[in-house]
């Protein structure tokens, strides 16, 4: 019985490999006439890049080109440009995500308490921006800038979705640099600020999540989504409430989770 | 009961959304602060204070601008699960 069963999952298989789409001539012709060099592709700004691959996109549609493994084995589109193209269109799974950014941070010496406790709050602001345009590049959406501000006390940070930058607390950064509790809370902050810069990008620039019903969830809690409360509500609705948005939840979870591996990393 | 919750929240400045997501808990909270929802949907400015856990609702409204409807649900929280409550009001992010 197993055995029919293996022998029928693998014809299943061959047949949706024949079913992968096959270029004519044609089409190669096609998409290679929008194939740019290397050597001007890396010459282009990023608006350049990006109208060039809402093009090179519309092509791939049409040719119903959606395996992106494919798309690099035709050898037709040169390889600098397939990465920027697969960078846009789908970021890691969270579990990726999460070793990744846990990788970063772990990884970053600037951040080690040790050396962190000597750094000016200009020096502070600086690392914890390179991070997030690390963090960024992971996560397939444009880095945001970070900056100190005062905020009121209890108030960690916060990601603005008009202005596209996450804001952190004056107060707590220069604390971090004396105490391991608050050292540890402005790098969670920094990733769960994060997150929410991705939940928007997701929700309303480009869809760069693997789970759409994750973004349907995030969509349901900002601003013209479902419930429609999006930032600090609290003052209306009360902290549990506001807690339970699914956007605080995942970005809550997210931050905990990388910032647990991080520890595991930096203590082995 | 519900929806005489439902129009008074209505009635003071509430959207019809808030006002939805908070019924059911301000429905189900916990004593003595139904009593005190109760005074103040008779009368707005009846806002009894009350303490738990080391904050008082007159603090949340101070501190952090809640309106009275969000300092009784904080407060309701810190009564039900105050280590939850307790560590989301010093780590708001």
């Amino acid at each position: 019985m197993l055995e029919d069963f293996e022998e029928l999952s693998l014809k299943g298989n061959v047949e949706q490999t024949d079913k992968l789409p096959r270029l004519s001539e044609n089409q190669q012709a096609y998409l290679k006439e929008v194939d740019v060099p290397p050597e001007d592709w890396l010459k282009m700004t990023e608006v350049q890049k990006s109208d060039h691959l809402d093009i090179v996109q519309n092509r791939l549609e049409e040719l119903n080109l959606n395996n992106m493994e494919k798309v690099s084995s035709t050898n037709l589109l040169s390889p600098e440009m397939i990465e920027d193209l697969m960078r846009r269109l789908e970021a890691p799974n969270d579990m990726v995500q999460i070793e990744q950014v846990s990788d970063v941070l772990a990884n970053c010496e600037y951040l080690r308490f040790e050396n962190w406790q000597h750094l000016e709050l200009s020096e502070k602001v600086e690392v914890l921006n390179d991070l997030e345009h690390r963090i960024a590049n992971i996560e397939h959406r444009p880095p945001c800038p970070v900056s100190a501000v005062s905020l009121r006390p209890g108030l960690w940070g916060g990601y603005n979705s008009e202005t596209k930058s996450i804001e952190i607390n004056t107060d707590y950064i220069e604390k971090s640099g004396r105490d391991d509790y608050f050292y540890s809370e402005i790098v969670d902050t920094l990733v769960h600020e994060g997150r929410h810069a991705y939940q928007d990008y997701n929700v309303n620039e480009r869809i760069v999540h693997p789970r759409l019903s994750e973004v349907e969830s995030w969509s349901d809690t900002m601003a013209g989504g479902k419930w429609g409360y999006w930032g600090d509500c609290s003052s209306e609705i009360g902290l549990r409430l506001y807690e339970q948005q699914s956007v605080e939840i995942d970005a809550r979870n997210f931050a905990a989770d990388v910032i647990n591996r991080m520890n595991d990393k930096i203590v082995a | 009961m519900k929806d005489r919750i439902y129009n008074i929240l209505l009635e003071r400045g509430y959207s019809e959304q808030y006002a939805k997501l908070m019924l059911n808990d301000l429905l189900n909270i916990s004593q003595p602060l139904d009593n005190y929802l109760l005074d103040w949907m008779n009368d707005e400015q009846c806002q009894t204070d009350f303490s738990s856990n080391g904050y008082s609702i007159s603090d949340l409204q101070k501190e952090r601008g809640m309106k009275y409807p969000a300092a009784l649900l904080t407060m309701d929280w810190l009564i039900k699960e105050p280590d939850n409550a307790k560590r989301s009001l010093t780590k708001n992010k």
